[in-house]
């Protein structure tokens, strides 16, 4: 993983993807979003996938 | 013309800024809209000028004036099929020490993200060129460098500019972890 993490990580974030940092009830989560697991994986939790569907046509400017 | 209005409204009388705006004479109610114009405009610009010295950029306006623009436009004309980016990457001094093959290396990792964004969410990003650049002496804080990166560097029309930079772990753990932050830029 690594680096492909932290690209699909910065990515999203883009679309809105929120992070989960120590302390958030989703910090245990399997997801890059989770300071935790952030560059050992690029799995998108489900609520960020929403996030980034729901911002997907956002200007980026 | 002032007669008549007065003349309807004679029994109802207004309270407050409908009252003023009612009962006001043109040249009275073109002074109230324009404080009210100047007071928003002030508020606007402070607010705009507070978020672009704080984060470098028009962080905050952007994503107030993009929630609206989701809101409302796209809410009465929703968008619909693929989103086309195109990025452009950049890796400093540090990543290039670290990573000697940073040149295949790099687009393979935009590949990976690319069939990610294309399978799931169907956002498809194409690679426009991959640049090596020099981060100042000194700017170490990726606060500091993803402002340094939004004045200096030119995004060329592309969507995002992806920046890599990389830590050198202190001497003892060897050579350093992967890169880190790809601060996109828009
Ligand atoms: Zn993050």
């Amino acid at each position: 993983m690594g680096d492909d993490a932290l690209f699909v990580h910065e990515m999203g974030h883009l679309f809105g993807a929120v992070d989960y940092p120590p302390g958030n009830p989703l910090y245990d989560l399997d997801t890059t979003y989770s300071y935790k697991y952030d560059t050992r994986t690029d799995a998108i939790d489900p609520a960020n996938r929403a996030r980034i569907m729901k911002n997907k046509y956002r200007l980026l400017w | 013309m002032e007669l008549t209005a007065r003349g309807a409204l004679g029994r109802f009388r207004p309270k407050g800024t409908i009252a003023l705006l009612r009962n006001a004479s043109p040249s009275r109610f073109k002074r109230v809209r324009n404080v009210v114009l100047a007071v928003l405009g002030i508020f606007l610009f402070s607010f705009a000028g507070t978020d672009y010295y704080l984060r470098g950029q028009l962080y905050y306006t952007k994503r107030v004036i993009n929630a609206l623009y989701r809101d409302t436009w796209q809410v009465a004309f929703p968008p619909s099929g693929p989103v086309k980016l195109y990025v452009r990457m950049a890796a400093d001094q540090t990543y290039r020490s670290l990573h000697a093959d940073w040149k295949t290396h790099l687009p393979d990792v935009f590949d990976a993200a690319a069939n990610r964004f294309a399978g799931e969410f169907d956002i498809r990003l194409t690679l426009l060129n991959l640049d090596a650049w020099e981060r100042p002496e000194g700017l170490d804080d990726y606060a500091d460098i993803l402002k340094y990166v939004l004045r200096k560097l030119d995004r060329r029309g592309a969507d995002v500019f992806v920046v890599m930079t990389a830590k050198e772990m202190p001497a003892g753990s060897g050579t350093a972890a992967g890169g880190t932050p790809a601060p996109p830029s828009p």
